[in-house]
């Protein structure tokens, strides 16, 4: 068995620090464990899929093969088209489903 | 009245699966569907799609029987279809007794002592039809009979709840039945016809003992919130239960140990989560607004199981839909292996967005833009699953 940890790459610390609902999947999508991000969990060696859902539905997806008696972090993190450039955005976007605010030019 | 699946011969003394079904269409004292309404009839008329509704029901749990975690014993139908009904579906006529109250309640006390025989057993209810509300938390169950001109308004009505505290453990049934589903397929709105009166009695099934604990598995999955009604397709089947057969068949399916072996099933969570989700869909597809709520007493519990990986309806959508002419989607599974050809090149503009069932897995989806063009950029795959229910994909 090995401990596997989890790490959410946002830019905002808002977003970092949530416990996020963290799903782990087998290849044969059979539900390995359900945790939140702030946790770690024991797996078998293999490979598994490990999927956390945001607070609007969105979610973050991730790979990891484990390997018997090395711990490891799996890094989560948007797509990188749903990625946004600034941590404030994140928090609107991704907290409270706010869609993103228009922007006009300034003369 | 002997059910009309009946295999308890051949399963003596085994847990087994004990199931009641009633669907009332053709109501005796309420106006056709043309016809105008009376004072008597309060807003309601005949129905024209819970007989045929109840009719899949049950050549479903028929046909699945092998699926459950115990064997089906006995199948009690009672049906009131509707003549529409029975021309879309020939195998209606004469296939049950009419679901009238005396009926109702001759079916469900033998249902019940088939049910109290061994607490490994499971039950399995449906009721479609007419359904009101007299409080904000009842369904009661109108049955072919009712007659709002003599005596009591609900005389030839049941009480949802009476029927689900009757299938307590007891006293008397102290095996009863420890895993018990209801699907309540019937509107639960107020009748004007109440409001200047004390609340009306329905006619009890079950005389209800408050000896014993109640530690069952028990959910009721009500087609309508309080205060809501359900939507039938005309001639068809309701929504709520089109729904429900979609997720039987695998789009509630979820994959976990069971007694130490990894098997695609359906559970009492996973069921619930599936027919919000599809039930919205449905909702967004018609423009209806079906309704979709839980009760009883809910514990995840496996309800059947399936032969098979389930299917997933994948759509696929490309944005922008001008980037349609020379995307090209290329798919691998969780091996790393090619999908060939899972979505046409080019497709067509009245093929898009794409739609396909794919057996539920990891996949890694990804679009080329073919022959490049400047003002689009490749869109590189990452693995996803794809697991009921039916997820959307925009790439």
């Amino acid at each position: 068995m090995s401990k596997i940890s989890f790490s959410c790459n946002f830019k905002s610390s808002e977003l970092q620090s949530l416990a996020l609902s963290v799903e782990v999947r087998k290849p044969n999508l059979a539900l390995v464990a359900q945790t939140l991000t702030t946790q770690s969990v024991d797996l078998e060696p293999g490979t598994y899929y490990v999927t956390a859902k945001l607070p609007t539905g969105q979610e973050l997806f991730n790979q990891v093969t484990v390997v018997e008696g090395q711990s490891g972090i799996v890094t989560l993190a948007p797509e990188p088209e749903d990625e946004f450039p600034h941590e404030w955005l994140e928090v609107d976007c991704y907290i409270t489903g706010q869609p993103l605010p228009h922007l006009v030019p300034v003369t | 009245m002997t059910p009309g699946f009946d295999n308890r011969a051949n399963l003596q003394g085994q847990p087994d699966l004990h199931v009641l079904i009633a669907g009332v269409s053709t109501y005796q004292n309420l106006p056709k569907q043309n016809d105008p309404l009376t004072p008597e009839s309060f807003g309601m008329r005949q129905l024209s799609s819970t007989a045929l509704t109840k009719y899949k029901i049950y050549r479903w749990l028929l046909d699945h029987q092998q699926n459950f975690p115990v064997p089906l014993a006995t199948c009690r139908l009672l049906l009131s279809p509707s003549p529409d009904e029975v021309a879309v579906e020939p195998g209606l006529k004469g296939l049950a007794e009419p679901c009238t109250l005396n009926n109702f309640l001759v079916a469900a006390n033998d249902w019940r002592t088939d049910a109290s025989s061994h607490q490994e057993n499971v039950t399995f209810f449906y009721f479609a039809g007419h359904g009101v509300q007299r409080t904000k938390d009842d369904s009661v169950l109108l049955l072919e009979d009712f007659d709002g001109r003599i005596g009591g308004l609900l005389r030839n009505a049941v009480d949802t709840n009476n029927i689900f505290k009757g299938m307590a453990k007891s006293n008397t049934y102290p095996n009863m039945a420890q895993t018990q589903l209801y699907f309540i397929d019937a509107c639960r709105d107020f009748l004007s016809a109440f409001k200047n009166f004390e609340p009306e009695s329905t006619t009890p099934v079950f005389r209800v003992q408050l000896s014993g604990e109640d530690k069952r598995t028990a959910p009721i999955f009500y087609a309508a919130a309080p205060g809501t009604k359900v939507i039938g397709i005309k001639g068809g089947q309701t929504l709520f239960s089109r729904a429900l057969l979609d997720c039987l068949n695998g789009d509630a399916g979820e994959l976990k140990e069971v007694n130490g072996q990894e098997r695609w099933h359906i559970s009492v969570h996973s069921l619930n989560a599936a027919l919000e989700t599809k039930i919205d869909d449905w909702n967004k597809t018609l423009g209806a607004q079906q309704d979709f709520i839980l009760g009883g007493l809910v514990a995840n519990t496996p309800t059947h199981f399936l032969d098979l990986t389930p299917l997933v309806e994948i759509v696929l959508e490309v944005v922008p839909l001008d980037a349609l002419n020379c995307t090209r989607i290329k798919v691998l599974d969780d091996q790393g292996v090619p999908i060939p050809e899972p979505v046409p090149f080019p497709v067509l503009p009245n093929l898009h967005p794409y739609r396909c069932k794919w057996i539920a897995g990891f996949y890694t989806i990804s679009a080329e833009i073919d022959p490049p063009d400047q003002r689009y950029i490749n869109f590189p795959g990452r693995a996803r699953p794809v697991m009921p229910p039916s997820p959307v994909m925009r790439k």
